[in-house]
């Protein structure tokens, strides 16, 4: 189902920030459902979203590493925010805060992910470009994709340590 | 609200559909029509349940297959969508506030009309839990530095209140020592001012035996002086007799020429007898009478020869005796000189002893002064002996106030420190 191919464009398109990006997907990754918002940035019908992997917008400037903390929070079933580039069947790109949760059925099992996106303020948007490029550059400094994410982790955690911050706290302050 | 969004749907598909119906009967039309809304209602009613339950997860999915009314569908869903992240967010940052995360805000980006005005709403709780809570924990941080303090002052003021107890003890301690030394110093001072009563009034025998003795050494020096111009004179009578006994010398001396003339007279005489007698042996008896006169002459002549024999006798008996005069006198004279040197020695002695009872006097007068001054000074510490001994009574008593004092301090600082502890619970 995954469109192949797709030549990103330096294009970018926006939303408005009173609303909403939701999609949810199963524990494997595929789309169960979007709404009308995801449909019209990722230029694309439920029906071609309906069971495609999540990764179908995924955009190449993103890290690996942001994945990977990602699915250890919901993994561990907690909520994680992250600064997410898509990319539409189109090839054009669109920015998002994302806010992902695991779904819980009442015998506490996770049975899917939820995800609703918010748009980000240009000053999110730029601060986080820049470091989501550092990360890329270590990631990339490996030819195995693994060991580039791992690298990357590292990079990240270091950072973070640095800065004496949790990564829920780094992410709230971006563009502050 | 659903209804009133659905009517004008209906409206638009009834246009929309019109020029189709043409071609169709108004039968097949209405019946697909309600086809449509059947299947758009039962898609709304499955959902149902699950949102009646409280389960925002339930969805349309597939909203986009029922053509008109898809948008419809779609608005409901992202009521739902809505709703559900509100839900979500109202509920996450509570969570994140309750456990301290105030970074973790309820996000009000895609938040619409009572949605973000709850979200809103939520936040400035959410703030003003963070306000309280920083002022919290300045408090606690203000209350944990107050404990250390009090800790710290309850530390030191036990420890300061120790020492001042301890010495407030040992000053009570001190004081009954210093009346203790004050009382023996009035006894010793006492003795002393005994004892120097004793040494003025020896002195003052010693002054009074001194001036005795001043007076018997006077003496001695006058009798010396008389005794010397005794013997002065007894030399000088001496040397009278000396003289006297020398002219003795002479005169008998004299008197033994004279003698000595006499016997060689009566020699001449007793010559001239025995001629006259043979002469008158020769007149025969003529001559008789002038015989017995030259007879009687010549015994004239032996008794003046035997009488100056005796005074020979006599005067070498004198003479010798006279001789004995001298050594006497000499002797006299010598003892004299002798007595004269020793009279002259005793003198130079008294004299001696005079300087020395001068001397004596007068360090008697001034021992008199000293003990004089001893006997005043030690009526002056007698009295600052008494004077101590009043002052360590008094500071006797301060201590005892002293402690009391403390002892009474520590309750309070005790009371105070509780009060603070307290206080803090």
């Amino acid at each position: 189902m995954t469109e192949k191919n797709i030549t990103p464009q330096n294009i970018e398109s926006t939303f408005g920030d009173d609303e909403i990006i939701v999609s949810k997907t199963n524990l494997k990754g595929h789309i169960t459902y979007v709404n009308d918002v995801f449909c019209r940035l990722a230029e694309m019908p439920e029906e071609k979203a309906l069971g495609a992997p999540h990764s179908i917008i995924r955009h190449p400037d993103m890290p690996r590493t942001i994945f990977y903390f990602l699915w250890q929070q919901i993994e561990a079933k907690k909520e994680i925010f992250a600064y997410v580039k898509n990319m539409s069947m189109t090839g054009k790109y669109y920015w998002v805060f994302a806010h992902v949760t695991p779904t819980i059925d009442a015998n506490g099992n996770t049975v899917g992910y939820h995800s609703s996106r918010r748009s980000a303020l240009p000053a999110q948007k730029s601060a986080i470009t820049d470091l989501y490029g550092k990360i890329l550059e270590v990631e990339r400094k490996h030819s195995n994709r693994k060991q580039g994410m791992d690298a990357g982790v590292a990079f990240v955690s270091d950072l973070l340590k640095q800065n004496g911050v949790s990564y829920d706290e780094f992410v709230w302050s971006v563009g502050n | 609200m659903l209804l009133k969004k659905l009517k004008p749907t209906m409206n638009d598909m009834n246009v929309s559909i019109n020029p189709v119906s043409k071609n169709s009967s108004e039968l097949d039309i209405v019946k697909a029509e309600l086809e449509a809304y059947k299947s758009a209602f039962s898609a709304i009613t499955e959902i149902c349940p699950e949102l009646k339950r409280g389960n925002l997860e339930a969805r349309i999915v597939g909203w986009q297959d029922h053509g008109e009314l898809s948008d419809t569908l779609s608005d409901l869903n992202y009521i739902l969508d809505v709703t559900d992240a509100y839900v979500r967010e109202a509920g996450a940052s509570l969570g994140a506030a309750e456990n301290g995360h105030f970074f973790r805000k309820c996000l009000e980006r895609g938040m619409v009309g009572s949605f973000d005005i709850g979200a809103k709403v939520i936040n400035a709780g959410c703030a003003s839990m963070e306000e309280s809570a920083s002022l919290k924990a300045i408090e606690e941080a203000a209350q944990a530095e107050r404990e250390k303090l009090v800790e710290g002052f309850n530390g030191t003021i036990t420890e300061f209140v120790a020492s001042l107890l301890s010495s407030a003890n040992s000053l009570n301690g001190l004081s009954g020592q210093l009346t203790e030394y004050a009382d023996e110093t009035q006894t010793l001072s006492s003795n002393v001012a005994a004892a120097s009563e004793q040494a003025s009034m020896n002195v003052q025998t010693v002054a009074a035996a001194t001036e005795e003795y001043t007076q018997s050494v006077q003496e001695i020096a006058r009798q010396v002086e008389i005794s010397h111009n005794q013997s002065t004179l007894a030399a000088s009578e001496a040397d009278t007799a000396k003289n006297s006994i020398n002219d003795l010398q002479l005169a008998s001396q004299s008197i033994g020429e004279v003698v000595k003339m006499i016997n060689d007279i009566a020699g001449q005489t007793n010559l001239l007898a025995l001629n006259a007698t043979i002469e008158a042996a020769r007149a025969g008896e003529a001559g008789k009478g002038f015989a017995v006169v030259a007879s009687e002459v010549k015994s004239l002549a032996t008794q003046t020869a035997d009488a100056t024999k005796s005074i020979d006798g006599e005067i070498n008996e004198v003479q010798s005796k006279i001789g004995l005069s001298v050594d006497v006198v000499e002797k006299v004279t010598e003892i004299i000189s002798e007595l004269n040197t020793i009279a002259q020695t005793i003198s130079s002695s008294t004299n001696e002893q005079l300087d020395a009872t001068k001397e004596i006097s007068q360090n008697v007068q001034e021992a008199s002064i000293g003990t004089k001054e001893v006997s005043e000074h030690i009526n002056k510490v007698s009295e600052t002996a008494s004077r101590t001994s009043e002052s360590a009574g008094e500071l006797s008593e301060a201590s005892q106030n002293m402690e009391m004092i403390v002892k009474d301090l520590e309750s309070q600082v005790e009371t105070f420190i509780n009060s603070l502890m307290n206080h803090k619970n």
